[in-house]
């Protein structure tokens, strides 16, 4: 079980924490990135095609569970690697920041494998209790108390209408197994009122988790204020987590009764990036930008999960399309989360050098330190879904994966959505390109971000043109997640 | 006869080695572009032999250009009487000229392009007379009026020249909208290019008449642009900014008739169609009369000649209209070379006189260069229709022909055209030769040196043998409109003669008194009739009118919607949407209040939405 | 050989990338070294395109240089699912000329950007990633790398021209150059998001679960889903050919890029959207494509006639060529709209002698730009008495926008009148007069800019230097090429077109 380990790895952190001294601070992400590696490359080594079900269905070790695993992985790791340099210039107890982290990394692995009600919402709390922390931990800063004010009061808020839905299901269904609550919705056919309850009130718990419209307000703000590294991490790591607690829970629990939720869904896929998109437009902030811009990518994962499920008239589904779909909804995780680390540690870079992070601090950056320009740029380009970047690749296999379930209207109006997304996009490559900065003074750039920086590039021009070794690994993931087919089947059969 | 595509070949080839490599040739490489038509107009004599020898039409060559699908389109040459007489013209005219440049040109920065051009312009022009299908020959027809552009704008550092060679670019090339859709509206008709057949098949009866009219009207659009008719006419005077050899070949001779030819060549078609004449023959008559008109009153001794040349096309047109081909093409070649004859002159006379044209500055060189006077008058009077000089031979067949198929009135307006193109040849010749010299410009002129005045004398010749060729001599040879058009043995109408020839008499006599005599003073007559004289002067007001046209109306055109679509469709539709889309942005940003109360109504209301559009629609 | 044919297009296409690469790794200081090997991997790209367009000449038809490389599977109820997406290129009679256009557009482009100061790096490496774009466009025979290509072919335009280009002033309507491009942007992806949904709408029609464009052009389409959805496709591809209204771009865009950037924009991008209409929009959605017709047509004409009388009213020389490429991509999109083999014919000879002329009118205004820094037609005269050789190239491309006879433009013009007068003889009538509007504005613009006395302001010009007329010369010989010995561009076209033909009845 890696989850153990890496909480291991986390109280590893914190005790070193104890017997380092100041200067030598810079051991602790050392520490942490190769205990991370060490414990992907462990997991990978015994966990590849094992498939149980632990504590009676509470936790999964599948291949999906692995893929995610591996994901929160790499993602921590990186997240440490961008944090490294930022903390040391801007933070104190760099200690109890990777400790945390690192503790948030196993919360992360843990949604995505549980397979039951609570433990998913245990594990999310565990992850949110640890954001919420990482938020406000500038503790100087106005701002960065204000966004984890907002956060915590909101996030608790979001949780008790989660556990409140999740009562409901337990209430009217008595079980809280993914795998049984398919089965019995199956069986019910059609959904009871206080059923659907639960339903909303989860999928509204989760829309905050992956700040879905209306459940976003709090992203910008806590955004804003947290730490250049932890906004990365929020934007990325969280939302992937929720996504994968999200296509999990829907393909195995509520798929019989994807009539019904496949309305609202696609009804807040839609507001979701065309708010998220259009509010961008008037951004002046870095990072509020990207806050509404990840709001506006996350609308088209909500699209692709609406479109999981093709509903034939008479309430028969099919999924004989999902794969599609799910392959396209995790291929744009994948593509979205490095893009974005890219762009997060750019800005990093940035406010390390000049303190500066609204879009106007961005000025002649590519004349001042061409390579965090030119993967700044490329990361605008790929998160607007233009090729040779991996967002292309990702984003037209969403796309068309909606389409093919019968959504081609809604495709199109995310295509509009995404259209309208590339011109906040290139005012920033403007600034960086075009625009003439103050001082034309180079900026000095550690050796670390450069390679992390450089790595990122590689990767996202590697999943734009080359997609197929990592489509393998999501194709067996959803091959995992789908194979619960029957249940769509008997589902199919017994509604009227 | 397979030589004949020699023709024009040898002078484009001319025209590649003057106009690449003249820099390195001696005298520029004038002599090539020389030797290129001289070769020519060798060549010229063996086809005309040849086509004698053989007597029927030929087609000397042809070979595929474009072949899309089905569809050829080929190039070839055909060799007639038509274009044989084209020929022989062409080259011949071209030489002198291009000899007689050799010394006007003299001390040009650009004396090795000059020649250039020409033999490129020589190239097209006999490529035109050859071709044996619309599309070669509108091809050939554009080459030619680039010619007439580079050759016009020739001296192009001067506002003036650059402004006319645009205007006769522009003006022939409006005039050519319609004849391009006029070849392709009888190439979607009959499927082919090729004169003949389309001429056949229209004989046949195989064309609609509706097609027939409208390609015949918009083919002798295309003409009208070239020669100069009215409306069209305005681009020729202004076209005497060119060098006076130019004037004197391509707005006298060759280029300005290309529209008569291609008339002529497309009249079997046209005859199908009486309204088409008849709109022919009442174009060139208006030309005719009211070009004359305004050649009365112009000072500029070129200008003279050109409106002179207008009217003179307007009488071949005329004819043509009136069914007499042989007589058109047969003044064309009279007034051609009288006319080359005429421009050289006035070239001569104003390089003794350094470029002086205006006539009122002129007077009494009959003293100074005799060559000149002499060649100038027997010029003139051809043109005024003196006997027995060519001109007056060829506008008796074409009276002939009015005479024949049109109405009295035709006849009766011809004849006054024809006092006054005596009336204002005389002027000219009265004011410029005889008398005291006005200038001591006009004091001091001399002859021109050897190589000018030579072909001077050599057309001087030919303008007055030619008109004999009218007469049937022999037994097989019947007369030009015979050999020409099989119209039978030359029988003049003797009284027609003598009314032209009296006509011309009065014309002349008039001149005489009016600027030589000076017992009728012509200030007398302009304030006698001051409004006319004013008309006369400003040439109708149709350039004037022409650029208002441009200025107020097209241009102005032109300029309102380019504001149209940088104020409205830019920057209204355009730049509007996309503000619109920014302001909703904007809109919404007020909806993040910053205060988390409001995001957590935000989320509660978000979930009610939820579950309410659960429960209308679904449920 | 064989096996080199088989790799040909995608050395060509890749080849620009490696050139960017290899720049991108030179340092920036070396700049004269960067423009050699610049100029090397033109002139390398530019000869072999002569080759495949030869050798496709030589024995010309069908789909030739194919290949075919496995990207990914897409897991579906689907026929060809596992052929999904993968990259096939070849090249018929219709990209064969394109492609060669493309290469010498860009070698004469790289000889232009010679004397580029700023960056020349950053410069050659995006200009080479555009390129690469443009090759794969027309040498794809793959719906998903036909659109990869196509939008890798906008990227770099808007840092091509926002930090390259150049800005202008009317007084009340001011153009800065960051404006134009981030319009011309905009407006291109708006294009390739309706061709987008289109493709997706293709493609799930179809239900083959792939992309290949042969396998989706053989399935044959309800009539009701061709007429619906072949206007997002024609629409979309006419954006980029700046159909009328949505051409505004064209102009600001080409007036605010450099040089280079606007021969290969006007040369070569435009004519990737009416490529884009034959080989998708027509090609898949023929009887969409019939339905459609006239309103194409209809457009075009509208094109031409107001594309040539907006140009007749510019102050600005590079706004003249601007509008004047707008009129004759109408006559493109007429000619492809009749869908009549001459047509069709003329529409494609006139991409290809339009892309170069167009070439060679950006590279003398460039000229004349750089020398005098103004491109006010009303401050400049007389210029042919200092800059002879430039006031000759620009009338020479200006007689062929004119559509003179012996030049490449009349050869096209003359087809598609033809092609037209089989289908709307009115319409053809008004792109005839078109033609005439074309000779005014040009012939004043000679007048006015190069003839008549020159000020002394500009009698110390000069005239242009070596590779601009070694650029031009390339071009102009293009031209005449085209414009007297047609018919082996013909014979290549034709076989792509009447291919097409086939397909339409």
């Amino acid at each position: 079980m890696p989850e153990f380990l890496v909480t291991g790895l986390a109280f590893l952190v914190l005790t070193l924490d104890l017997f380092t001294g100041r200067e030598r601070k810079s051991l602790l992400p050392a520490v942490a990135v190769v205990g991370l590696i060490a414990i992907l490359a462990f997991s990978l080594f015994y966990l590849w095609d094992t498939d149980e079900v632990l504590y009676g269905g509470l936790l999964r070790i599948d291949g999906y569970a692995l893929f995610f695993k591996a994901f929160f992985l790499v993602l921590g790791g990186f997240v440490v690697l961008i944090s490294h340099d930022y903390v040391k210039r801007n933070l104190e107890y760099p200690g109890e920041f990777y400790g945390i982290l690192l503790f948030t990394v196993a919360a992360m692995m843990l949604m995505a494998a549980s397979g039951e009600l609570l433990t998913a919402y245990i594990s999310l709390e565990l992850l949110s209790f640890g954001l919420y922390v990482l938020v406000a931990y500038d503790r100087y800063k106005a701002k960065s108390n204000e966004g984890g004010a907002k956060y915590i009061l909101l996030g608790a808020f979001s949780s008790a209408l989660l556990l409140y839905g999740i009562s409901q299901i337990y209430g009217l269904l008595g079980t809280t197994r993914f795998d049984e609550i398919g089965a019995a919705l199956a069986s019910a056919g059609d959904l009871s009122p206080g059923l659907m309850l639960g339903v909303v009130l989860i999928i509204a718990g989760l829309g905050f988790k992956i700040a879905a419209v209306p459940f976003h307000m709090w992203a910008p703000d806590a955004y804003e204020g947290a730490p250049i590294p932890i906004t990365a991490y929020l934007a990325v790591g969280s939302k992937a987590a929720a996504i994968a607690l999200i296509l999990r829970l829907f393909t195995e629990a509520f798929l019989p009764v994807a009539g019904d939720w496949q309305l609202l869904l696609i009804i807040m896929a839609v507001a979701t990036m065309f708010v998220g998109n259009l509010v961008a437009l008037v951004q002046t902030n870095m990072k509020r930008l990207l806050a509404y811009s990840s709001v506006g990518q996350v609308g088209y994962l909500v699209m692709g999960i609406a479109a999981i499920v093709v509903v034939k008239d008479g309430g028969v589904i099919s999924i004989e399309l999902s794969h599609l779909v799910t392959n396209g909804i995790m291929l744009h995780l994948v593509a979205y989360a490095i893009t974005n680390l890219a762009a997060f540690l750019c800005l990093a870079a940035i406010y390390n050098a000049t303190g500066r992070e609204d879009v106007a601090g961005m000025a002649g950056i590519a004349r001042r330190a061409p390579l965090v320009g030119l993967v700044m740029a490329v990361s605008m380009f790929s998160l607007a879904g233009l090729p040779i970047f991996a967002g292309f690749a990702s984003k037209f296999y969403l796309f068309n994966a909606v389409a093919a379930s019968g959504m081609l209207w809604l495709a199109g109006l995310a295509a509009v959505a995404s259209l309208i997304s590339l011109y906040y996009y290139l005012m920033i490559v403007r600034q960086m390109y075009v625009e003439t900065p103050e001082d034309p003074t180079p900026i000095f750039v550690p050796k670390m971000t450069t390679i992390v920086l450089a790595v990122l590039l590689v990767s996202i021009v590697l999943v734009g043109i080359y997609p197929a070794p990592l489509m393998e690994a999501i194709q067996h993931a959803s091959d995992v997640l789908l194979r619960s087919n029957s249940l769509a089947q008997n589902a199919a059969a017994v509604l009227p | 006869m397979q030589l004949a595509w020699l023709i024009p070949a040898l002078s484009a080839l001319a025209f590649v080695v003057v106009a690449f490599l003249g820099r390195y040739l001696p005298k520029r490489g004038a002599f090539v572009s020389i030797l290129a038509i001289l070769a020519g107009f060798v060549i010229f004599w063996f086809v005309l032999a040849d086509l004698l020898g053989s007597g029927l039409d030929h087609k000397a060559y042809s070979f595929n250009w474009i072949t899309v699908g089905e569809t050829n389109i080929t190039w070839g040459m055909m060799v007639d009487k038509l274009s044989v007489v084209m020929l022989g013209l062409v080259t011949f005219i071209a030489f002198l000229v291009q000899v007689y440049s050799l010394e006007y040109m003299r001390g040009d920065p650009r004396y090795g392009w000059y020649f250039a051009v020409h033999a490129l312009f020589a190239a097209a022009m006999l490529a035109l007379v050859l071709a044996d299908n619309l599309l070669f020959l509108y091809f050939a027809w554009e080459i030619v009026g680039l010619g007439s552009y580079l050759l016009i704008g020739f001296w192009w550092e001067r506002k003036s020249a650059a402004e006319a060679a645009k205007k006769a670019f522009i003006t022939t090339r409006i005039a050519d909208v319609g004849l391009l859709i006029g070849i392709i509206l009888l190439f979607k008709a009959t499927g082919t290019f090729e004169i003949s057949t389309i001429i056949e098949m229209a004989q046949a009866g195989e064309i609609g008449m509706g097609t027939i009219t409208a390609s015949a009207l918009l083919i002798f659009m295309g003409a009208m642009g070239k020669s100069a008719q009215f409306p069209f006419h305005v681009w020729l005077p202004d076209a005497m900014e060119g060098p006076t050899p130019v004037s004197a070949l391509i707005h006298a001779a060759t280029m300005v008739v290309a529209g008569v030819y291609l008339t002529a060549r497309m009249l079997p078609m046209f005859e199908l169609v009486p309204s088409v004449m008849m709109t022919i023959s009442v174009v060139g008559l208006i030309t005719f009369i009211f070009a004359g008109t305004m050649a009365l009153v112009m000072t500029d001794i070129k200008r003279v000649l050109a409106y002179s040349t207008i009217s003179h096309l307007g009488l071949m047109m005329l004819s043509l209209g009136a069914f007499g081909m042989a007589a058109a093409i047969f003044h064309l070649v009279a007034h051609g070379v009288s006319k080359a004859m005429l421009f050289l002159g006035a070239g001569s006379i104003m390089h003794s006189m350094n470029n002086e044209t205006d006539v009122w500055k002129m007077g009494g060189l009959r003293g100074g260069m005799r060559i000149t006077t002499l060649t100038f008058v027997i010029g003139a009077a051809s043109l005024a229709g003196i006997i027995p000089l060519s001109g007056f031979f060829s506008k008796d067949e074409v009276l002939l022909a009015v005479l024949h198929h049109r109405s009295f009135v035709f006849l009766a307006l011809t004849l006054a055209g024809v006092v006054l193109s005596a009336l204002y040849m005389a002027r000219v010749v009265f004011i410029v030769f005889p008398g005291a010299p006005r200038t001591d410009d006009a004091e001091h002129a001399h002859e021109s040196p050897k190589l000018m005045t030579f072909p001077l004398i050599l057309l001087a010749f030919f303008s007055v043998t030619v008109g004999f060729l009218a007469i049937g001599w022999t037994a097989d040879y019947a007369g030009f409109a015979d050999f020409l058009d099989n119209e039978g043995r030359f029988h003049p109408e003797y009284w027609l003669m003598a009314v032209s020839l009296s006509l011309a008499g009065v014309g002349v006599g008039l001149g005489w008194l009016i600027y030589h005599k000076g017992t009728i003073s012509h200030h007398a007559i302009a304030q006698k009739f001051p409004v006319v004289h004013k008309l006369l002067v400003n040439k109708y007001y149709i350039d004037e009118m022409y650029q208002w046209l441009i200025d107020r109306v097209i241009l102005a055109f032109g300029r309102v919607v380019a504001l149209f679509d940088r104020a409205i469709v830019n920057d209204r539709i355009v730049d509007g949407s996309a503000f619109a889309t920014r302001l909703t942005g904007v809109g919404l940003k007020f909806m993040q209040t910053g205060k988390f109360y409001n995001y957590g109504m935000a989320m509660g209301l978000g979930v009610v939405a939820l579950a309410v559009v659960w429960w209308l629609v679904l449920a | 050989m064989q096996l080199f044919d088989s790799y040909l297009l995608f050395i060509i296409i890749v080849l620009p990338m490696l050139g960017a690469g290899l720049i991108m790794a030179i340092p920036s200081e070396r700049a004269s070294l960067i423009r050699w090997v610049a100029s090397a991997f033109g002139l390398m790209v530019m000869l072999l395109t002569f080759y495949v367009f030869i050798a496709y000449y030589l024995d010309p038809g069908g789909y030739q240089f194919e290949r075919t490389w496995h990207w990914l599977a897409l897991p579906g109820p689907w026929t060809m699912g596992d052929l999904g997406i993968s990259l096939t290129l070849g090249v018929d009679g219709i990209a064969a000329p394109m492609v060669l256009l493309t290469g010498v557009v860009m070698f004469t482009g790289v000889l232009v950007s010679w004397n580029i100061k700023s960056w020349n790096k950053d410069f050659f490496i995006l200009y080479f990633l555009l390129l690469g774009g443009v090759f794969g466009v027309f040498a794809s025979m793959d719906l998903f790398f036909f659109f990869f290509f196509y939008e890798l072919s906008v990227l770099p335009m808007y840092l091509l021209i926002g930090v390259w280009g150049s800005s202008s002033d009317f007084g009340r309507f001011k153009r800065p150059k960051e404006y134009g491009a981030m319009k011309l942007m905009l407006f291109l992806v708006a294009g390739s998001v309706l061709i987008w949904v289109g493709m997706m709408a293709i493609f799930v029609e179809a239900g083959l679960g792939t992309f290949d464009i042969r396998a989706l052009a053989a399935v044959d389409y309800s009539r009701n889903f061709q007429i619906i959805f072949f206007p997002f496709l024609a629409l979309g591809f006419g954006i980029l050919a700046g159909l009328w209204p949505f051409h505004t771009w064209s102009p600001d865009g080409h007036v605010a890029a450099p040089t280079a950037v606007s021969m290969v924009h006007a040369g070569v991008l435009m004519k990737l959207g009416a490529f884009g209409i034959i080989r998708i929009a027509i090609f898949i959605l023929p009887e969409g494509a019939q339905f459609w017709m006239p309103v194409l047509i209809g457009l075009g004409a509208v094109n031409v006639i107001y594309g040539a009388i907006s140009a007749m009213g510019q102050t600005d020389l590079k706004y003249v060529i601007g509008y004047s490429s707008v009129s004759h991509m109408g006559y493109v999109i007429m000619g492809i709209a009749t869908l009549h083999p001459l047509g069709l014919s003329g529409g494609v000879l006139q991409m290809f002698s339009h892309g170069i002329m167009t070439a060679l009118f950006f590279t003398v205004v460039g000229v004349v730009y750089q020398r005098t820094h103004t491109r006010d037609i009303m401050v400049l005269d007389g210029l042919a008495k200092r800059m002879g050789v430039t006031a000759v190239l620009f009338a020479f491309a200006g007689l062929t926008s004119l559509g003179l006879p012996g030049l490449s433009g009349f050869v096209a013009e003359l087809l598609i009148f033809m092609g037209l007068f089989q289908t709307y003889p009115l319409l053809g009538v008004l792109a005839v007069i078109g033609a005439a509007i074309t000779a005014v504005y040009i012939l004043r613009l000679l007048a006015k800019v190069f003839f008549g006395p020159i000020t002394e302001q500009w009698d110390d010009q000069t005239d242009l230097g070596k590779l601009e007329g070694a650029a031009s010369v390339v071009l102009a010989g293009f031209v005449l090429l085209v414009g007297l010995f047609p018919f082996p561009f013909l014979k290549v076209i034709n076989t792509g077109v009447f291919e097409l033909m086939a397909v339409l009845t």
